[in-house]
C-alpha cells in the first residue's frame, strides 16, 4: 500500500463505516482489472494487474463525494468501479489508491412518466432498470449483450450502445440530465431537459468520461412506451458489399429498424448453427422494426422491398426469433474458451462513413486471417455509415506468446481501420486498450484538449489515472 | 480438488459474470468478489498455492454462499455447476483442516443425532426424540409410506412434523416412521467432509432399507430430499423410493377431494424452497396442493427458478449469520410486497427463519393441516 492510501484509510472509515473500506487483498484483487481481454490473460498466467490499496463502497452521492475530497486532499488515486464488464481496460488501479465500487448506489430514484423520465443511481444492473421500466410500460431501448451484468453508469462512463440502437439511439441520446462529483468533489447538476443550447453540452462532456472527470452520481434517462408490434425478417445477400449497400439504402431513405445485423460470411457460417436455419453460404441480414403497429409493419415492408431489389432472400421471421434468445450469450463462449493456454480471444468494434465502410472491413479481415479467425458483423446504422463489430479468436503456440499476439492484433487492427478512414471506436470505450492510437485517432490537438480538460477539473491528477493514457 | 471441478473453476472464473444478478450474496454484499465469479477466482488462486485452501479469505469466500444454486439457470457454461464447485472446494477446505469451526460442530452433532435449535443458533442443538415420538404416536406400523422428517423440520419447526402427521392421517395415507432419528449426511457435505458425508448416507440408508423393505420415503425437509433422491445416486448409492412430502400431500389431496374448511389465512404467496424447487425442479405440486387446499397463491416476484432463497442452506447460519439475515430481508422483503396474509413454504427451515423476522409463515404440512381441521395431534 501506498504511503497516502493508508494515510486515508481512519477517513475513510469515519466517512464510510469500516464494513464498507477494505484493505482485503481477495476484495483489491476482484476489482483489479475489467474483462479486458489483456488482463484476463494476465489473469490466467498468474500475473494479474496492480489491484487498487483499498475498496470502498460509498451508498449515496454524498459518500461518493466526501470519498473523493477525502482522496483528492491527499492526492490519492481514486478509480470508479461498477460492474467490472468493461472490455477495455478502463478500471486498472495504475497506481493504486482507492476503487470505488458504485454498486451500493443502485437506487431508482423517480419516474417523470409524462416526460419519459427515470432517474437512477449509477450502480443500478441495465437488467434491473429494464425490468422495473418494463413493470410500467416502459422500455430504455438500451440492450447491450452485457445487459444482464452492466450497470448504468458504466453505459454512460463507456458511452455504450444496445442490440437496438438504430432505432433508440446510443447511450449518449438517452442520457436526458446527469449529476456528476469532480474529481474534487465539487458537485455538478446537469438538469433533464429536452434539449437545451446553452454553450456546449455539458452531458456530452461526461458521457465517456470513464472516470477521468469525477464520478458520475446520477443519470436521468430517457423512456419509450413498450413497442405495440415487432415485426421481424431475416434475408440472405450474395456477398457482404451487396448487405453492406443495402444497409445504406435503408439509412439513407430514413428507416430505422430496431434491430439490423448483417454478418459477414464466415460469421454467417457460425450462426446458422446457433439460430438453426440450415446451410450457411451468403451473408445472413436479421431485422426487426418495431413502434406502432401499422408503421412497424410498413417499415418491414420497405425494408424487404429493399432487400429484394438487392437480390436478396427471405428467410422468414424464424432466424429473428431464435437469435433474441440469445442476445446476451456471447460471454459463454469465452468461459470455454479463455482458460485454454495460449488463447486469444477478442471483439473490436469500430466504425466508419458509407464511404469507408467496405476498404474498412477489406482491411481488417485481409491483415489478420491468417494468424486468427476473424468474423465481423455490421450494427448500429447511420445515415453516414454503421458500426463494423469484429470477434477474433486464435492461439498464440505457447502461453507465453499470447499478450504479444493480442498487442500484434490490436496494433494491426487499429492501423487498418485509421489507415483506410474508420474510428477506433464505436461503443466499449477506450481505457487502456485504445490508449496507444489515441494520438492518430484524435489528432494531437485533440488530445491535447483532453489533457487540458482533465487538468483543469482535475488539477490534483486523481481521476483514474492511466485511463486513455494520461497520467 | 478433482480435475472436472478444477476446470469448472477455471471455466467459471472466466466468464463474465453471467449469473451476476441472481446471486443473493452479490445482491445482499455488492462486493465484487461475493458472486460465482469472484469465488471460483479465488479457488483458481488457491490452486496456484501450496497452502491455499487455508487462506482465511478463500475460506470466507467459498462459505459465503448458500449452495441456493441460482446462478445454475443462468449458468449455460458446459461442466459448470456451481453448487458441485462449492462442495468441492469445501471439500479441499477440509482436507487442509481449515473448515470453520461452527461447521465441524454441526456435523459432530447431526452424527449424534441432534437436530438444530428452533432459532438456528449455532451453539444450540436438541434431541428430537419428544417430537419423534408425538409422530409415531400417529403412525402405522408398516406402512406403505415411511414419514422422514428430517433435521431441519424436526429441528427448527418441529410444529410443521407434526402438522404433517396430521395432515397425512387426515388425508387417509398411513405412514410409519423410523425407529431412530439419523442424518442424511447433508452437514457433511455442506461443510466439506466427503468421507462423513458417504458415512452417515450409508447408515440412514442402511437403516431406511433394512427396516422397511419396498416402503416409499417421504422426506419433508426439502435438502435431505435432495440429498436421498438425489445426491445419493450421485455418489452411486441404491436408493429407495424418495418423494418430496409436498408432492405426497398434492397428490393426496387430489385424490381425497377434501372439502377445505373455512380458516383465516386465505390469501397466501408461496415461497419456493431452493431446494425443491431448484435443486429438483418441485415447483407445480405444492401450488396444487395449496389450491386443492382452498388457497388462493399470489406469486412472489421471485419464484421457481428466481426463488429468493431464505438464506438457510450451505450452513450461512452458521458461518456468515450476517448475509444469511442479507438474504432474508431480500425475501421478507418480497412477501411485503405481495401483500398476502401469510407465506407457505415447502421448507420448515425457510419458515421458521421467516417467523423469526416477523413475517406470519408456516410450512406447507401445516397450511394443509389447517385447511383439513386437523390441527391437533390424533393418536391412531
Amino acid at each position: 500500500m501506498t504511503a497516502t492510501t493508508a494515510d486515508v484509510l481512519p477517513e475513510l472509515r469515519d466517512a464510510l463505516g469500516a464494513a464498507r473500506v477494505s484493505v482485503e487483498a481477495a476484495d483489491r484483487a476482484a476489482v483489479a482489472h475489467d474483462l479486458w481481454p489483456r488482463a484476463l490473460i494476465r489473469v490466467r498466467q498468474g500475473d494479474p494487474p496492480r489491484p487498487p490499496d483499498c475498496v470502498v463502497w460509498p451508498q449515496t452521492p454524498e459518500e461518493a463525494v466526501a470519498v473523493l475530497r477525502i482522496c483528492n486532499r491527499a492526492g490519492v488515486a481514486v478509480v470508479p468501479f461498477g460492474a467490472g464488464t468493461g472490455v477495455c481496460g478502463a478500471v486498472i488501479a495504475s497506481r493504486g489508491g482507492v476503487a470505488v465500487d458504485l454498486k451500493r448506489l443502485d437506487r431508482i430514484l423517480g419516474w417523470d412518466e409524462q416526460s419519459g423520465h427515470v432517474t437512477v443511481e449509477p450502480g443500478l444492473l441495465g437488467i434491473t432498470l429494464e425490468e422495473a421500466c418494463l413493470e410500467r410500460g416502459y422500455t430504455l431501448g438500451h440492450y447491450p449483450s452485457s445487459l444482464p451484468v452492466s450497470t448504468v453508469g458504466g453505459f454512460v462512463a463507456t458511452r455504450s450502445v444496445g442490440q437496438l440502437s438504430t432505432r433508440y439511439g446510443r447511450i449518449d441520446d438517452m442520457v436526458a440530465g446527469m449529476r456528476v462529483a469532480l474529481p474534487d468533489g465539487t458537485e455538478v447538476r446537469l438538469r433533464a431537459q429536452p434539449s437545451s443550447g446553452v454553450g456546449p453540452d455539458l452531458r456530452r462532456l461526461f458521457l465517456g468520461s470513464e472516470g477521468a472527470f469525477g464520478l458520475i452520481v446520477e443519470v436521468t434517462l430517457r423512456l419509450h412506451p413498450v413497442p405495440e408490434h415487432r415485426a421481424d425478417a431475416a434475408f440472405r445477400f450474395a456477398d457482404f458489399a451487396t448487405g453492406v449497400a443495402a444497409v445504406r439504402t435503408m439509412m439513407q431513405a430514413g428507416l430505422r429498424p430496431s434491430l439490423l445485423r448483417l454478418y459477414d460470411a464466415d460469421d454467417t457460417n457460425l450462426q446458422v448453427t446457433h439460430l438453426g436455419i440450415g446451410e450457411g453460404g451468403g451473408c445472413l441480414m436479421l431485422t426487426s422494426c418495431e413502434g406502432r403497429r401499422a408503421v412497424a409493419a410498413a417499415e418491414s415492408e420497405e425494408i424487404a422491398g429493399i432487400c429484394h431489389n438487392s437480390g436478396a432472400a427471405a428467410l422468414g421471421a424464424g432466424p429473428v426469433q431464435a437469435w433474441y434468445p440469445r442476445r446476451y450469450m456471447i460471454g459463454y463462449q469465452q468461459a470455454k474458451y479463455l482458460p485454454m493456454p495460449g488463447v486469444v480471444l477478442d471483439t473490436i468494434e469500430v466504425a466508419a462513413p458509407w464511404a469507408r465502410l467496405v476498404a474498412v472491413y477489406d482491411g481488417v479481415k485481409a491483415a489478420l486471417r491468417q494468424k486468427l479467425v476473424v468474423l465481423c458483423h455490421l450494427s448500429h446504422g447511420y445515415v453516414d455509415g454503421a458500426c463494423l463489430y469484429f470477434t477474433f479468436a486464435g492461439a498464440a503456440s505457447e502461453e507465453a506468446g499470447a499478450v504479444p499476439l493480442h498487442e500484434e492484433l490490436w496494433d494491426t487492427v487499429m492501423a487498418q481501420v485509421l489507415d483506410n478512414g474508420g474510428t477506433i471506436a464505436h461503443h466499449h470505450g477506450a481505457g487502456r486498450a485504445r490508449a496507444p492510437y489515441l494520438e492518430r485517432e484524435l489528432g494531437a490537438g485533440g488530445v491535447e484538449v483532453l489533457r487540458r480538460l482533465r487538468g483543469a477539473l482535475d488539477p490534483a491528477g486523481i481521476a483514474n489515472p492511466g485511463t486513455w493514457g494520461l497520467p | 480438488m478433482p480435475a472436472e471441478q478444477q476446470s469448472a473453476a477455471r471455466m467459471c472464473a472466466s466468464c463474465p459474470k453471467m449469473c451476476r444478478s441472481a446471486c443473493p450474496t452479490q445482491a445482499v454484499t455488492h462486493n465484487e468478489r461475493h458472486q460465482p465469479w469472484g469465488h471460483a477466482r479465488q479457488v483458481v488462486a488457491a490452486l496456484r498455492e501450496d497452502e491455499g485452501f487455508v487462506d482465511p479469505e478463500l475460506v470466507d469466500g467459498v462459505y459465503a454462499c448458500a449452495t441456493c444454486s441460482a446462478c445454475t439457470p443462468p449458468c449455460h457454461v458446459d461442466g459448470v455447476e456451481t453448487p458441485d464447485l462449492v462442495w468441492a472446494a469445501r471439500a479441499a477446505v477440509h482436507r487442509a483442516g481449515a473448515t470453520p469451526a461452527a461447521g465441524l460442530e454441526s456435523v459432530r452433532q447431526a452424527r449424534a443425532g441432534m437436530v438444530p435449535s428452533p432459532d438456528g443458533a449455532a451453539e444450540m442443538w436438541t434431541d428430537p426424540a419428544a417430537t419423534l415420538g408425538r409422530l409415531r404416536a400417529m403412525a402405522t406400523p408398516g406402512a406403505d409410506v415411511l414419514l422422514f422428517p428430517g433435521c431441519g423440520a424436526l429441528g427448527r419447526r418441529p410444529e410443521a412434523v407434526l402438522a404433517a402427521g396430521r395432515a397425512l392421517r387426515a388425508l387417509g395415507v398411513a405412514f410409519d416412521v423410523a425407529v431412530e432419528h439419523r442424518c442424511c449426511g447433508m452437514p457433511a457435505l455442506t461443510f466439506g467432509d466427503e468421507a462423513e458425508t458417504t458415512q452417515l448416507l450409508s447408515r440412514l440408508l442402511a437403516t431406511l432399507g433394512a427396516a422397511h423393505p419396498g416402503q416409499r420415503v417421504v422426506v419433508q425437509s426439502p435438502s435431505c430430499a435432495w440429498m436421498l433422491g438425489v445426491r445419493a445416486r450421485q455418489l452411486g448409492h441404491d436408493t429407495p423410493d424418495v418423494e418430496p412430502l409436498v408432492a405426497t400431500l398434492a397428490r393426496a389431496l387430489a385424490e381425497h377431494a377434501a372439502d377445505p374448511r373455512e380458516h383465516e389465512a386465505r390469501r397466501v404467496s408461496y415461497h419456493d424452497p431452493c431446494y425443491l424447487a431448484r435443486h429438483q425442479d418441485v415447483r407445480e405440486q405444492p401450488r396444487a396442493a395449496l389450491a386443492a387446499a382452498g388457497y388462493t397463491v399470489t406469486e412472489l416476484r421471485g419464484r421457481g427458478d428466481t426463488t429468493q432463497c431464505s438464506g438457510q442452506g450451505g450452513g450461512l447460519p452458521l458461518t456468515h449469520p450476517d448475509l444469511a439475515a442479507g438474504y432474508l430481508r431480500l425475501l421478507a422483503s418480497q412477501v411485503g410486497a405481495a401483500g398476502v396474509d401469510e407465506v407457505v413454504t415447502g421448507c420448515a427451515s425457510c419458515a421458521a427463519a421467516l417467523r423469526g423476522a416477523g413475517v406470519p409463515a408456516v410450512e406447507l404440512a401445516e397450511a394443509v393441516a389447517a385447511a383439513l381441521g386437523a390441527e391437533e395431534d390424533e393418536p391412531r
